[in-house]
């Protein structure tokens, strides 16, 4: 009989319950949703990289022959090398079309995907793109005619197969920021097509696959130690941003996606315990009966911890269920313009082993408190109402002269409120919570922009940016800073260079501006043109800290094919850099030849301008300031997208807290409800002394919530390493999650009013309290 | 004529394809100011009847008139406005707001009518003048149960209609209610209407009602009801 009195008992508890459900549905859904993006991420690039036998290192060199191959696939812990020819190509009758070109003897490493057709068997034969070979209309058997850009040698190939690369699977280059699949492809040729360029059996790259454990440190020093001064630069699968960039936006996003979930576990945590306190709390009368009639503690204990397995039964499957589409959906962002083969995007089942444990933890270990701490109590105590607590007066109402100027209404509605403290803590603690989530969202997206604008209007002044051809001469500089309409340029160099500190080390790009750069600032947040410090380097802070030094410590610097180390003093470390940085001056101090990779330009004329850049030979390619910064814009949109979604969470999660809370508060007052419907109040005037309460703590809530919301947003702010975020609090992200959070409860509170009309006076009145 | 008077009342409630009488087609009228007695055992249907007269419940046959006005075609808002000014409604359980003093408790029924009694006032004809300041829970059953008449009477009502006022105090106090429900009758000259199931009380009422099975057994006017205190049961 017991479990027909559970049953009927649920119908009472329904609403409670269901909302609980839904909070803890919420907190499933994130939770797996979040995790599953990485989980997913991981194993469809993991696939791929396994299925084409992506390389793990790339090494660019020049002469590098089968000799150079043998030695080092005789090295240890190198699985694989295949050497190669790497060079761009453009459409014979469409410069604006380009290719990068691979020459390879076989397709043992970086083996295509195969859209359509076959991999080329002879000299005759090209393999595509599908993307590109679609966009110019080419079929298998076409033939299709390229130039070697800069080489003007001509090819006329037939397509025998179309497909994608792992490698190229955000295809950027300098002149290409962002994927334009339709105009910048790639295309794998047999490498004897290529023969005549680099001499036969001669090639720019080896690719090397390894075993997964061995330390690239070890790696760099045995291929520098082989190959020597061939070697221009090593990069590892990792570094490589066209193969790794699915990678990295989900390594971006790896602060938000552990954080957010973490904070909707506590608040769905807080909730439950409140919930199911209240909930036994308030059947104390029932149990007090069930021990009186000698049913057993556990019997009792296990009736209230099904409350709570139900609760984890409704919430917890429909959340993980749902958290596989959150995935496809944050997965399917982060991944535009990467061309993937079809993928699947599958349940993370870790995560939701993870997430019911947390989940049955936080549902049955709070109901198993509770419950065991009204269990002790003897049947007499527990059918006894609990006894009031002794502090009965307010605060204010000890302020006399204030206390009598209080009108009864108001008296009323504080002493309600501020009677029960723990309802008013639960209640303005989760209100907070929910209006630090939405605030958050709103202020990273705040930050975000203010970083999209700095890019925009801070960093690039410049209206050109022009990549140079290596081995450029001092004489074809000038003739860029002469060049028709130039009012201003600046130039730059990108090498790559070893930093050793004592026991640490790592390579990096080092970038030598000009002692002064105005045109493009490379701190984001920077109003004046900044000043390369003259005695040292500046560095990014990430790579400062895994070399673990400081300003004011010293780093050593090598550079390939180079055997002399130079010391140099950090003389700031800066979040907003990638790399390290040197003044132009510093690095001539060196001894070192200055041989620039890339020049801003500012014009008058820039239609001159690019007429000019067309005709000069050194120039390899050139882009407008929009380009490059709608390239960075784009890449953070993707994280804007996950941050969209944890608004919409975030909100939904506040709306369940708060219709929790209010329905709770509801039910614990309906006698008192009724009693002053029988006295004859109105239904407005009940609504207003009952809502009122609730309209307090959400104001309460929402003004707790603004310093946790701003302490939680620097947090995460701070952790967010992939892009140099500031923290930017502005009224209107403020204004905007206290209008969200309020307008949740004065819906909530529009639905607790109609909740009152229901109520049965007399029903409610005959119950004994 | 003023008072309460009920003309071919029922009150039916379906539960699923029950249908269940409460109160059976019934009339009676009570004169203005008369200690009235209502008595029957449970599921009598006194209760039902009680609470049509208080405005919080509606009659599903007849018509039901207080002070000459047919409360019975009421609507919701009307109903409200007429518990608000013209009902003074005691409960068996107190049901006194936990989180407001007697003071204030009894202060919550006066501000919202029309010609509200002094609250001190009401306190001290009730004995509670020196409990105002306290909170329901730091007052004994009987003290409650003053305090809710209290409440009942500040709003100055038409009728005071008490459900089983006594049901959950001991003799002693329970009589003590009764006695001051009495003697506020004779002295305020107001139709007091209280349902019991104890036929002991009967001889202390100017009219009693008895009912059986949502009926009408007897209607008896009483000219000389024995005082309250005088009755021993």
């Amino acid at each position: 009989m017991i479990w027909k009195n559970f049953f009927r008992d649920l119908r009472r508890t329904a609403s409670r319950l269901i909302s609980v459900s839904i909070i803890t549905m919420i907190a499933v859904v994130v939770y797996t949703g979040l995790s599953g993006i990485i989980y997913n991420v991981d194993l469809v690039m993991g696939d791929y990289y396994a299925t084409q036998n992506t390389a793990d290192y790339w090494i660019t060199g020049t002469g590098l022959d089968m000799t150079d191959c043998r030695d080092l696939s005789e090295l240890e812990g190198i699985t694989g090398v295949q050497p190669r020819v790497v060079l761009d190509g453009e459409d014979r009758y469409d410069s604006g079309l380009t290719l990068t070109l691979y020459g390879v003897p076989d397709f043992s490493i970086n083996t295509p995907y195969i859209v359509e057709g076959r991999l080329p068997q002879s000299s005759r034969e090209i393999f595509l793109s599908d993307q590109y070979a679609a966009a110019q209309g080419l079929e298998l058997g076409d033939w299709y005619e390229i130039t070697l850009t800069g080489l003007g040698i001509h090819l006329r190939l037939q397509v025998c197969g179309t497909g994608k690369d792992p490698e190229c699977l955000y295809n950027v280059n300098a002149t290409n920021p962002s994927p334009d699949l339709s105009r910048f492809g790639f295309a794998y040729v047999d490498e004897e097509v290529l023969a005549d360029v680099l001499g036969p059996h001669r090639y720019n790259q080896i690719c090397v696959t390894t075993e997964e454990d061995l330390p690239a440190a070890a790696f760099r020093t045995a291929v520098d130690e082989e190959l020597g001064s061939k070697v221009v630069n090593i990069l590892a699968l990792k570094d490589n941003q066209p193969a790794y960039s699915l990678m990295e936006a989900k390594n971006n996003l790896t602060p938000i996606l552990t954080f957010f979930p973490t904070l909707f576990f506590l608040c769905a945590v807080l909730m439950m315990v409140s919930t199911m306190n209240r909930l036994i709390e308030n059947a104390r009368m029932d149990i007090g009966t069930f021990k009186a009639l000698g049913y057993y503690d556990s019997t009792i204990l296990v009736y209230y911890l099904l409350h709570a397995l139900l609760v984890v039964v409704i919430g917890f499957p429909i959340g993980a269920v749902l958290g596989k589409y959150i995935s496809a959906l944050i997965v399917w962002t982060i991944a535009t313009g990467c061309d993937l083969p079809p993928y699947t995007i599958v349940h993370d089942f870790a995560a939701w082993g993870q997430a019911a444990g947390l989940t049955a933890l936080c549902c049955l270990g709070s109901a198993w408190l509770v419950a065991r701490s009204l269990l002790k109590e003897s049947p007499a105590q527990c059918m006894r109402p609990k006894p009031p607590k002794n502090a009965k007066t307010v605060l204010l109402e000890r302020i006399g002269p204030l206390w009598r100027r209080l009108g009864f209404n108001a008296k009323y509605i504080i002493r309600n409120t501020f009677r029960n403290k723990v309802r008013m803590l639960t209640c303005v603690v989760g209100i907070a919570f929910c209006m630090a989530l939405v605030f958050m969202a709103f202020a990273i997206k705040d930050s975000m922009d203010a970083y999209s604008d700095a890019l925009a209007q801070n960093q690039n002044s410049y209206d050109v940016m022009v990549d140079l051809n290596t081995g450029v001469t001092e004489g074809q500089y000038n003739r860029l800073t002469t060049a028709p309409g130039v009012t201003a340029a600046e130039l730059e160099m990108v090498t790559t260079c070893w930093l050793y500190t004592f026991d640490q080390r790592s390579t990096t790009t080092l970038t030598v501006s000009e002692d002064t750069v105005s045109l493009h600032l490379y701190d984001p947040y920077a109003d004046a043109p900044l000043a390369l410090p003259e005695d040292g380097l500046v560095l990014e802070q990430l790579l400062a800290e895994e070399l673990g030094v400081e300003e004011g410590d010293t780093v050593t610097l090598r550079f390939t094919g180079d055997n002399r180390y130079y010391t140099l003093k950090v003389a700031q470390v800066n979040r907003c850099v990638s790399g390290a940085y040197v003044s132009r001056s510093l690095w001539r101090s060196l001894g070192k030849a200055y041989t620039p990779t890339a020049a801003y330009l500012t014009t008058r004329d820039p239609v001159a301008l690019e007429t000019s850049l067309d005709r000069y030979d050194f120039v390899d390619g050139w882009q407008d300031r929009e380009t490059v910064t709608r390239a960075a814009v784009d890449k953070m949109n993707n994280t804007s997208m996950v941050v969209y979604i944890l608004i919409v969470f975030g909100g939904g999660l506040a709306c369940i807290v708060i219709y929790n809370l209010g329905i709770m508060s509801f039910f614990e007052q309906i006698r008192s409800l009724a009693t002053l419907m029988v006295l004859g109040f109105h239904d407005r005037e009940i609504k207003r002394l009952q809502l009122s309460e609730n309209l307090i703590f959400a104001v309460a809530g929402v003004l707790c919530g603004i310093p946790l919301g701003i302490a939680l947003d620097r947090f995460l702010i701070l952790s967010i390493t992939a892009m140099p975020l500031q923290v930017v609090i502005t009224p209107r992200a403020v204004g905007l999650a206290c209008g969200v959070t309020m307008a949740f409860a004065l819906g909530v509170n529009r639905i607790i009013g109609r909740k009152m009309r229901e109520i049965d006076m007399l029903g409610a009145l005959k119950s004994v309290e | 004529m003023s008072g309460v008077r009920l003309e071919h009342v029922s009150r039916e409630y379906i539960m699923g394809k029950t249908v269940i009488k409460a109160v059976d087609d019934i009339s009676f009228a009570i004169p203005e100011g008369k200690y009235t007695i209502i008595l029957g055992a449970s599921g009598a249907g006194k209760s039902t009847v009680l609470n049509i007269l208080g405005g919080m419940d509606s009659p599903t046959g007849g018509k039901v008139f207080v002070n000459e006005k047919e409360i019975s075609s009421f609507n919701k808002r009307q109903l409200t406005q007429y518990r608000r000014e013209s009902i003074g409604f005691v409960f068996q359980f107190y049901n006194l707001m936990p989180n407001l003093t007697v003071e204030e408790n009894v202060e919550l029924a006066s501000q919202i009518c029309k010609n509200p009694l002094d609250t001190r006032q009401v306190l001290r004809m009730v004995g509670l003048d020196d409990r105002r300041r306290n909170f329901p829970a730091q007052c004994s059953g009987g003290e409650q149960q003053r305090g809710a008449i209290a409440r009942a009477l500040a709003k100055n009502p038409d009728v005071l209609l008490c459900d089983e006022p006594t049901g959950a105090l001991d003799y002693v106090t329970g009589k003590a209610i009764l006695a001051l429900l009495y003697d506020l009758c004779r002295q305020s000259k107001k139709t007091v209407v209280v349902v019991t199931h104890n036929g002991a009380l009967a001889p202390t009422g100017d009219v009693v009602i008895r009912m059986k099975s949502g009926k009408i057994e007897s209607f008896t006017e009483n000219p000389n009801p024995t005082p309250v205190q005088e009755l021993e049961w």
